[in-house]
């Protein structure tokens, strides 16, 4: 049989088994643009409303309800990213629960899985938000003329949708390591937050010994803000020409608040191809990890590698990191008296840690002993 | 040279540190059915998935029908596996379970698949999650034999099912393996199924391969006999053939397991004095045990009071 064959057949069985994932995750995502505005019509339509002034109510409100909300971008861009985490997160650890030993009992490869749930998954990002677009362009060729161009929400939508999908890569890759949906998601979350957590290191040591009025450290900090999900869909850690529209530019990305449009720029500005390009390039470097790690990671591990294997020693390094930063940072005045103090304490606090673990251990043991 | 169907060469493997399988080397030819039996815990089910590959081994590697399944996976599309718990689609119906194996297996063969479900009674239109375990035991059997395979992998399919199901699925196997040649590799605690279908029989303790015959020639190499004897000459039996794998005595009358060749067995006995002794029929599973006991293996359950141990106590050999 073809790998082709094999990929379809694949491709079936994600649909199958998961149809009901993708569609709780379709209206999760387009409630707000879609349904609800539908239901108001029914709801309204032998009232005052007509149709035509509701259209116009709804178009000219579309800029709020796609891109503003509280935490920087709107709900149904954040209800995304958490569905495109869900998605990487459920599909492969539902079936870690019930079904790994026969899928990989029959002649398909570990690397075909997980192409197999990255296609499955990807495709459902891909068509809800094709059926939203469609909609949405649909009303604004029927609706009344608004500051939104076809070309903009096409262009918004093309990166939105990759963006979910590289999510997506990145959380089915965390998921090769963890053995159940609930560890997975909090180890994506972490995955994602790394570039904020590395920002205000390399922030710290920016401010500390080079550049005490903090203009470097903000550049970074904008940088790797950027780089973290909410900074990349809302653009916010890149400066930005406040509360102006930009009319002859069709290179942002909508965002904003109280229904203003912001030109917010990407991280190469005019050049928002790029950005998707890059965005599919770092998506498919996750993907060809997560086949790599698959292939690598024992089944009957069921993918505790990371999480539960080693759980204590990378728990007991992490702290031990943190607490050696800190006491480097206020003891140095200069970066190589940082790294010295740094390895230092790293090495001490590390030995006191195991020490410490050893004792704990040999008290367990006289105490059972003892009995 | 035989052609094999499974060629398991120095097969290593652990977990946290602890030895499962300790370099296995075993061979199973086309055409025939062999049987693993071994206690609990002591590898079948993890020497059956690394054939499998659904565990890979530390060291060592494993060929089915000639192919590494690690490397040439498309290899299991004429292998067809039942484990003793099925792992299916639980939100899939029947008939979509089949669906998906008519889409993952070039050779399926739906007009059988429909035949073997209809002759099992497998409900098309049921969830999967609403099966019985011994449903799910039939459905995987009907997929892997849909398959047209050329190798069967079971591991202790039938495990706590009822005897009329048991039978009934070894019907099916042997019919199988008489109507186009199939191979079968079968791990099971039921010696009495397999002393009835294997031609081939490997023991597993600890992870070691104890013994890995032809049925016949390990039933042919293993004997029981009886005789009547005194404390006296049981010492000189002992001294004069170290072969005993076991031992009952019961008065006067001393029962022995012996491995080796029966002439020159019953030649020492004879020569050792007038003990009439008996040869009598060695069932596998006494076989087994025997052999179990040769390698270490001595279940004791732990008992409290003095009568019950006055039960359960043995002659030494």
């Amino acid at each position: 049989m073809n790998e082709l064959a094999i990929y379809r057949g694949l491709f079936w069985k994600e649909w199958k088994d998961n149809g009901r994932l993708f569609g709780l995750g379709f209206i999760l995502i387009a409630w707000q643009n879609l349904f609800y505005p539908i239901f108001h019509w029914l709801l309204t339509r032998n009232g005052t409303s007509s149709a035509s002034t509701y259209f116009r109510e709804w178009a000219l409100n579309l800029r709020v309800i796609m891109n503003p909300g509280d935490f920087g971008t709107g709900p149904m861009v954040s209800m995304g990213i958490i569905m495109a985490i869900a998605f990487g997160v459920l599909l492969l650890s539902h079936e870690r629960s019930s079904s790994l030993e026969f899928l990989v009992s029959t002649p398909v490869s570990r690397k075909e899985i997980i192409v197999g749930k990255f296609l499955a998954g990807a495709s459902a990002l891909f068509g809800i938000m094709l059926i939203h677009t469609t909609l949405v362009l649909a009303a604004l060729f029927i609706g009344p003329a608004v500051p939104v161009s076809r070309l903009e929400v096409a262009q918004w939508s093309v990166f939105i949708t990759v963006a979910w999908i590289c999510l997506f890569s990145l959380s089915l890759l965390v998921s090769t390591l963890c053995r159940n949906f609930a560890v997975a998601g909090i180890a994506t979350l972490m995955f994602m937050s790394l570039p904020g957590i590395a920002g205000q290191f390399a922030c710290q040591i920016a401010t500390h010994f080079f550049d005490p009025a903090g203009k470097a450290a903000l550049k970074i900090y904008n940088v790797m803000n950027y780089l973290q999900p909410w900074g990349l869909f809302t653009g916010q850690g890149i400066p930005r020409k406040a509360d102006s529209v930009d009319a002859g530019s069709s290179f942002y990305i909508m965002v904003g608040s109280g229904g203003e449009l912001s030109n917010v720029k990407p991280l190469f500005d005019g050049y928002y191809p790029y950005q998707i390009a890059a965005l599919l390039i770092v998506t498919l470097l996750f993907l060809s990890l997560a086949i790599w790690l698959f292939n690598r990671n024992p089944l009957e591990r069921k993918g505790d590698l990371l999480m539960f294997g080693n759980f204590k020693q990378v728990a007991i390094i992490f702290v031990t990191f943190l607490i050696a930063w800190v006491r480097a940072l206020d003891s140095a005045s200069t970066l190589l008296a940082f790294v010295g103090y740094f390895i230092l304490y790293f090495a001490a606090i590390y030995i006191l840690f195991i020490l410490f673990t050893r004792f704990i251990a040999l008290f367990r043991i006289r105490e059972w002993l003892s009995r | 040279m035989l052609d094999l169907a499974i060629n398991i060469n120095d097969i290593s493997k652990s977990f946290d540190g602890l030895t499962a399988l300790d370099h296995i080397t075993m061979q199973v030819p086309y055409g025939c059915v062999c049987g693993l039996v071994g206690p609990n815990g002591a590898g079948k089910s993890t020497l059956i998935k690394i054939c499998m590959d659904i565990l890979r081994p530390d060291h060592g590697e494993v060929e089915l029908l000639g192919e590494n399944p690690r490397w040439k996976n498309r290899v299991r599309e004429r292998v067809g596996y039942v484990s003793d718990i099925p792992g299916m689609y639980p939100n899939f119906k029947c008939e979509e379970m089949f669906q998906l194996g008519s889409k993952l297996y070039p050779h399926w063969d739906s007009e059988r698949c429909r035949d073997l479900s209809s002759a099992f009674e497998i409900p098309a239109t049921r969830s999967v999650h609403a099966l019985s375990r011994g449903m799910k035991v039939r459905m995987a059997l009907v997929m892997a034999l849909a398959i047209r395979p050329r190798l069967l992998l079971l591991d202790e399919p039938t495990a706590g099912l009822d005897p009329l199901f048991r039978r009934e699925f070894l019907q099916v196997v042997m019919d199988e393996v008489a109507g186009n040649g199939t191979t079968v590799f079968y791990s099971t605690h039921n010696l009495a199924d397999l002393e009835r279908a294997a031609d081939y029989v490997g023991c597993l303790n600890n992870g070691r391969l104890l013994f890995h015959h032809p049925l016949d020639e390990m039933k042919g190499s293993l004997h029981r006999v009886q005789m009547m004897v005194d404390d006296e000459q049981v010492l000189m039996i002992q001294n004069r053939l170290p072969d005993i794998l076991d031992a009952q005595r019961n008065g006067r009358l001393y029962s022995i397991t012996i491995e080796g060749n029966w002439p020159e067995i019953e030649a020492v006995l004879n020569n050792l004095g007038s003990f009439y002794p008996e040869k009598v029929n060695l069932s596998l599973e006494e076989a087994f045990v025997s052999l179990m006991r040769k390698d270490g293996y001595n279940f004791k359950l732990p008992l409290h009071s003095e009568r019950n141990d006055e039960c359960f106590k043995e002659v030494a050999p």
